[in-house]
């Protein structure tokens, strides 16, 4: 029986569209409203639509699967195009506006956004943190390299020998009092600038860190605009520059290295709100040495709606293709009916826990990004005002407020960016093969995301960032009576919790898992105990020895972060029939990503008990799965994220993911070559003439006789 | 170090060009050398590795394993395949629409008794072959997965060798073939998809050892099914071998940088720490290199039982010795266990491994020329092939949990690698945790014995689960899968060290420390919840376990890290890392090797002109020709 449709089938074919659509027809709620919760209000919401269907349209921005067949140097050359476009759309929005266009396109085409970001968020915000009023409008805007005209800037931070610690960077900038400038240097390969992205052959500048060096004496790291390249795009004296070449991902994007031989800039190329050099040589030190970092946060807070938005992207493609995609007859199948279809992967529970988890941590992200971004808003405005007006008060007051971002954005930043790397690889391997070819967008997505835990502050640095104040607040409660103030303040309840009280379980109640505001509690004990447990040891060796368990506490900061969020968040939602889906996922959150992945801290030390814990495994988790499972096209379609932006032959809307892939892989790779440019060795290969034909009949038996005679 | 700048093309062309280069040893060393060889190449170039694989593994175990013995002459040496010469044979058996449940291929081999020959066809595109290794431009011939169709009966899937290209390398008519184009890694395989529309091949072209099909169209099938899938155990077993060494090659890589580079003075020091030195990076990095120890020994044992069960497979059919045949089968058993379970730990373990050595290098590990990119990429997919992992191990897990079921109802194992849950019933009844004192972990048998208990205790819930459905238990089967591994490691491990290294040895207390710190931070700790919940490990020990013990072994094995990693004797060209060489000069070989590929004299970038002539563009103003001025306002709205 041969079926002529717009091919000809000789049997029926596996119909995945069906199965995605019938289950998109019978969801219960509206994606759209939906969406409003994930992007934090109904405005925020339709704007990013807007600006999606925007760049959608665009004929230079639009994107497809032949993206995924770029060579390095078709990358660069179009990621160069691409910003030239975006510039154009740059002249005409707000900075907010533009921030949200380029998170968009940090989705789609992440080195685009990356290459801008390093001259817009990296060069400016430096100029911005560290620079007067007067230097920041001179650069950014009468220059404009706001708007990516004249001026391209990049961020000479990392050296080949320091990234992490920027404090021992080795390039040196010398004052000299005769000529009024500074002498910019490389002194050995160590201090080569590397890694810097726009460098090799973008940029016009760079804020090089370097340290300040007057009559001698060493200041310590400080930041100056050194010009790279004139006018003509010609580099200038003095400076060596060079690709640093192909990298796991992100090839679209020139990093560079650079070397400075005596080049010279003048004195008022500091950046010098902090700190000041007079013209006689006199130094003035900033007030607080964190306050001039402050152009990474901005970087780190992006960083977390990044994780969000990358991780709705990888889990609607993997979920789509788990919905349409059946393999085997499993347990749901009557073994009696022989006309029965395959099982649906989703409809493993084994498949559930492998993906759902990530659902619901998209879901849990998105609120813990958009608060976390407003929070950095007012922060930096505030610290904005209070330095213009010279008000020491409130200058203070938005140190400690810095302090705070400090901790929640570094351990948010590293916890989520983690947890995505992990969830685009956990989501290729739920598409088995298919989910490596290179159209199925994962491969891409994982080379350009993974240095995400590196870059801005490495992952584990962070950690340990993040655990030290925790454990030495632990240390000084029990030392000295310490209060400790603002989001850590749950420390001063040490006692309450350690000693004679350590065994004190927190969940003893399978009921208690329900309870999202319980299950924030019981990571709030398990911090204490565990930094108490860090601090006792700490106090044998040393804080450093903790490593390991640093780390582990940053990981329940966030968590806890992100679990009170988004409990505050679904108090405030006002679309109340969304409410009970928005829960499920909050739960399946705990289960997963906090209680499951923390089980054995959480027995160790007592906060939940073995039998909760086994209840967790054996029936919380795979009850909430089941609870989700039927709201899965509708959960993934509320991330609203258009086929473009989505970019994977396996996730398309429509659901029809053989014929979407096939039809791809004929498009860009014509059957009609069926011979590769390297066939003729290939054949020249098979069809060599025999070993001893080769080898002239020499050693044959013949040959043997004949030589031995 | 060019190579890591290769496009697909160029890489295609590279691995072409090594293959004839290999074709060559092939003819002239034994067979086991030129594996060894191969299994070697495939740690510096994977694509090259699997390339031939398909053809020398998949392809010809395939006939070997499904074909009879003269079928075998015939295609691998008459026809030369084995020397990859005249032939070359591709293995295809995935299609679009099924992978892992191979029973559900659906292309169609129809006996046509008119012609006696089967007819193959792809009847819709969800049958059409895919990723096929080889498939897209260099293979002449595959082993075609196919239903058996005779007189409209359905006999399931065989194995039908069916030629894609003639002698001139030409498609043939019938077939139709592609490239599957860009993929996360492996670029310089041709993986292929295929369509058969009536495609005529004779009847002696099926694979019969186990099945056959006569002249007039009557089938014989096979007496033990299993026994025709064996020929991919090769290849589950060949990866866990790679684990080891991808292990190894990472491990030394990331181990030499962090002797090398420096990061942070602690307080009054003169120079900047090791990275080593931080009790987080070691905690990082050695329970790596000890899992990586563990594995090179459990990984060889298995190689040794697989060579071992062929022989004696191939012994007891053809001097028909049914005792033999009887203790293959369980053997093959045990093979499809223990290579199930190793394939899929290790691989896991493999990819988490490369992954952290990633990160443990900074942001060097990003740069294409220290390794780790084309790494993860070409290795992400040994999860997936071959038995994803997922459907493996829970394969693996089935066996276990229905094994401890016999076991509790009073069989006793015999020639099985199972056999350790013999004490089942007595493990399942222990009230006592087997770990409860601090110095309980230094007792290795007790340890094993703990691992024991987990497995049992873990099955034994389940078993009245599985009653009704195995599905719902998935994800515990894979936890089994994965304690089975461990187990199978460290027993092997510490037999290997009592038997082979002297208590007087200087190895000794080295290899001790390993084990000790490969049993704490792979199986305890990771595991220590199921531990905890199952009352295996005790609480009170838990916390000294999971956090002061293992960095207690860490500052034991740090002072030897370079002795260690120097023992995986790989060679510069094997580490392929600028941060990785043997002098650990690590700064002026990065530097250098990077102006000599990309020479700094380039300045410009190929499409300067375009970012040159967007900073330099006319004001926005200018380019909206002035039209929306003051002035211009002030004239139009007049
Ligand atoms: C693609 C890419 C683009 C980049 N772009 C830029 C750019 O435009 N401008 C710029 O200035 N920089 C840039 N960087 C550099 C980036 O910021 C650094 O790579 C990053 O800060 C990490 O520093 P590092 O590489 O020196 O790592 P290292 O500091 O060498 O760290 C190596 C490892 O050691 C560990 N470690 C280090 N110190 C400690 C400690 N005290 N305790 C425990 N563990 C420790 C870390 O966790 C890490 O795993 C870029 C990097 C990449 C990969
Ligand atoms: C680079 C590459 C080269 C290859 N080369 C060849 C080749 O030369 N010849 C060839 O024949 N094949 C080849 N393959 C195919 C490969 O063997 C299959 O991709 C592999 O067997 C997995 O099957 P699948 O892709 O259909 O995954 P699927 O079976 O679709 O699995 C998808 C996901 O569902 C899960 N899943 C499946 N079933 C269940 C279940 N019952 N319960 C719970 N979860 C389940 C899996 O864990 C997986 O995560 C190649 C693949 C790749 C990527």
């Amino acid at each position: 029986m041969a079926i002529a449709t717009n091919t000809v089938n000789i049997s029926q074919g596996p119909d995945p569209k069906t199965s995605i659509q019938n289950e998109r027809a019978n969801s219960k709620f509206d994606p759209v409203k939906m969406h409003y919760f994930l992007e934090g209000s109904k405005e925020r919401a339709e704007e990013l639509k807007s600006l999606m269907q925007q760049m959608e349209r665009d004929p230079v921005l639009f994107t497809d699967a032949s993206y995924y067949d770029l060579t390095k140097d078709q990358q660069r050359a179009l990621t160069a195009v691409k910003i030239n476009r975006v510039s154009r759309y740059l002249e005409g929005d707000s900075i907010d506006t533009f921030n949200k266009r380029l998170s968009l396109i940090g989705l789609f085409d992440p080195q685009v956004a990356t290459r801008i970001g390093v001259n817009l968020g990296l060069f400016i915000s430096c100029v911005r943190g560290n620079g007067t009023y007067e230097q920041l409008k001179y650069w950014a805007l009468d220059k404009e390299t706001a708007h990516i005209k004249g001026i391209y800037g990049c961020f000479g931070m990392t050296e080949l020998a320091h990234g992490s610690n920027v404090s021992g960077l080795e390039t040196t900038a010398t004052f000299d009092k005769d000529t009024d400038e500074f002498v910019i240097n490389t002194p050995h390969i160590g201090a080569t600038k590397w890694w810097i992205g726009g460098a090799a052959h973008s940029a016009t500048h760079t804020t090089c860190y370097a340290r300040l060096i007057v009559d001698g004496e060493d200041y310590g790291v400080k930041t100056f605009v050194v010009p790279l390249r004139d006018s003509n795009h010609d580099l200038m004296p003095g400076i060596s520059v060079g690709d640093i070449g192909s990298k796991m991902g992100r090839d679209g994007i020139d990093n560079g290295w650079i070397q400075f031989s005596n080049v010279r800039i003048p004195r008022f190329f500091m950046l010098q709100k902090f700190c000041k050099v007079s013209r006689e040589g006199k130094v003035i030190l900033p007030p607080l040495e964190q306050l001039s970092y402050s152009a990474l946060l901005g970087g780190r807070v992006m960083m977390v709606l990044d994780s969000y938005r990358m991780i709705a992207r990888m889990s609607t493609i993997a979920l789509r293709y788990a919905i349409g995609r059946r393999q085997f007859k499993g347990d749901n199948v009557d073994p009696d009916d022989e006309n029965a279809l395959e099982t649906q992967l989703l409809d493993y529970p084994l498949h559930q826990k492998r993906l759902l988890p990530y659902l619901a941590a998209a879901y849990v992200f998105a609120t813990g990004a958009v608060r976390i971004e407003q929070t950095i808003d007012e922060t930096l405005s505030d610290l904005d005002d209070a330095v213009d007006q010279n008000d020491d008060e409130a200058i203070m007051k938005s140190i400690d407020a810095m302090k705070s971002l400090f901790i929640d954005s570094g351990s948010l930043k590293s916890t989520c960016t983690w947890l995505a790397a992990e969830a685009i690889d956990q989501c290729r391997q739920a598409c088995g093969g298919h989910g490596y070819s290179a159209y199925s967008g994962f491969g891409k997505a994982y080379n350009d995301f993974v240095v995400q835990c590196t870059w801005e502050g490495d992952n584990n640095i962070l950690g340990v960032n993040i655990g030290k104040p925790l454990v030495k607040h632990v240390l000084a409660i029990e030392d000295d009576g310490k209060v400790v103030k603002g989001s850590s303040s749950f420390l001063n309840n040490l006692k309450q919790y350690t000693g004679s009280n350590a065994t004190n379980v927190i969940l003893d109640n399978v009921a208690d898992l329900n309870d999202l505001k319980k299950v924030a509690k019981a990571v709030e004990i398990a911090i204490i105990r565990l930094a108490h447990q860090a601090a006792t040891t700490a106090r044998k060796n040393s804080l450093d020895y903790v490593g390991a368990e640093l780390v582990t506490l940053s990981k329940l900061k966030a968590h806890h972060y992100l679990l009170n969020e988004y409990v505050v968040r679904l108090e405030r939602f006002e679309e109340k029939d969304l409410i009970p889906y928005l829960v499920s996922l909050g739960r399946l959150y705990a289960a997963t990503m906090v209680l499951e992945r923390f089980a054995g801290i959480f027995l160790t030390f007592n906060v939940v008990s073995p039998s909760v814990m086994a209840a967790l495994t054996s029936n919380q988790i795979p009850q909430l799965c089941k609870e989700v499972r039927p709201h899965v096209v509708a959960l993934t379609d509320s991330f609203q994220q258009s086929d473009m932006l989505v970019n994977s032959v396996l996730g398309k809307y429509d659901g029809d993911i053989y014929e979407n892939y096939f039809g791809t892989v004929k498009t860009l790779n014509k059957p009609s070559n069926t011979k590769a440019p390297y066939s003729g060795a290939l054949e020249a290969m098979l069809n060599r003439p025999s070993i001893e034909e080769r080898e002239r009949f020499e050693k044959t038996v013949e040959t043997g006789e004949i030589l031995s005679r | 170090m060019e190579h890591y700048d290769y496009t697909q093309e160029e890489e295609r062309i590279l691995v072409t060009k090594r293959i004839e280069k290999m074709s060559k040893y092939i003819e002239t060393e034994p067979t086991k050398k030129f594996f060894r060889r191969l299994q070697l190449m495939t740690v510096i170039d994977p694509s090259l590795g699997i390339r031939m694989l398909v053809n020398l593994g998949l392809f010809l175990n395939c006939i070997r394993g499904n074909g009879t013995d003269k079928q075998y002459e015939f295609w691998a040496k008459h026809k030369e395949a084995g020397k990859v010469k005249q032939m070359y044979g591709c293995f295809g058996m995935t299609e679009l629409g099924h992978g892992s449940n191979v029973a559900g291929c659906e292309t169609t081999a129809t006996f046509d008794e008119e012609t006696d020959s089967f007819i193959i066809d792809t009847p819709h595109i969800g049958a059409t072959k895919w990723w096929i290794g080889g498939a897209a431009y260099s293979a002449t011939h595959t082993v075609c997965y196919a239903r058996l169709i005779v007189k409209g009966v359905d006999y399931g899937v065989k194995t039908f060798i069916v030629p894609l290209r003639d002698s001139l390398h030409n498609l043939l008519p019938g077939i139709a073939i592609g490239d599957i184009g860009a993929k996360m890694g492996r670029q310089g395989v041709d993986n292929g998809w295929i369509q058969f529309t009536e495609v005529k091949v004779p009847r002696f072209f099926m694979l019969q050892r186990w099945c056959k099909v006569d002249r007039r169209g009557n089938v014989t099938l096979p007496p033990l099914e299993q026994l025709s899938y064996i020929s991919l155990l090769d290849g589950r077993v060949g990866m866990a071998t790679d684990s080891y060494r991808i292990g190894a090659r990472f491990t030394t890589i990331a181990l030499r940088y962090a002797v090398g580079r420096r990061q942070f003075k602690s307080e009054g020091a003169k120079e900047e720490t090791k990275l080593i030195d931080y009790p987080l990076h070691q905690r990082r990095l050695l329970p790596l290199l000890a899992l990586t120890y563990v594995a090179a020994v459990g990984t060889y044992r298995l190689e040794l039982q697989q060579s071992d069960l062929l022989a004696n497979l191939d012994k007891a059919l053809a001097n028909k010795d049914k005792l033999l045949l009887k203790q293959s089968i369980s053997g093959t058993k045990s093979l499809f266990v223990d290579s199930g379970s190793l394939k899929s730990t290790l691989t896991w373990l493999a990819a988490d491994l490369v992954n952290e050595c990633r990160q443990a290098c900074g942001g060097h590990g990003y740069s294409a020329y220290n390794g780790f990119g084309k790494t993860i990429n070409d290795w992400a997919v040994q999860c997936t092939w071959e038995g994803d992992n997922n459907v493996l191990a829970m394969s693996t897990g089935k066996t276990i949990i229905k094994t401890v079921q016999q076991i509790l109802s009073g069989k006793k194992l015999k020639d099985s690698t199972l056999e350790f849950l013999n004490d089942a019933p007595a493990l399942y009844k222990a009230k006592k945790a087997v770990i409860r004192k601090a110095d309980h972990v230094d007792d290795i048998d007790r340890v094993l014995k703990a691992i024991a208990s987990l497995i049992v205790k873990i099955s034994v819930d389940l078993i009245p689960i599985s009653n009704t459905s195995w599905d719902s238990i998935g994800p515990q089967r894979v936890i089994l899968s994965k304690l089975r591994c461990h187990y199978y490691m460290l027993e092997t491990f510490k037999e290997k060290l009592e038997n082979q290294i002297g208590a007087n040895s200087p190895l000794r207390p080295q290899l001790e420390n390993i084990m000790k710190l490969y049993l704490v931070s792979n199986i305890l700790s990771p595991f220590i919840d199921e531990f905890l919940k199952n009352g295996v490990i005790s609480p009170a020990v838990a916390k000294y376990l999971t956090i002061e013990y293992p960095q207690t072994l860490c500052s034991e094995v740090r002072p030897y890290v370079i002795g260690l990693t120097d023992s995986f004797q790989q060679p510069d060209n094997f580490i392929h890392s600028l941060i990785g060489k043997y002098n650990g000069d690590i700064y002026s070989n990065y530097l250098g090797a990077i102006k000599d590929i990309h020479d700094p004299a380039n300045h410009k970038a190929p499409y300067s002109e375009d970012l040159e002539a967007m900073l330099a563009r006319p004001s926005l103003v200018a380019r909206e020709r002035h039209e929306k001025t003051a002035e211009v306002g002030s004239i139009l709205s007049k």
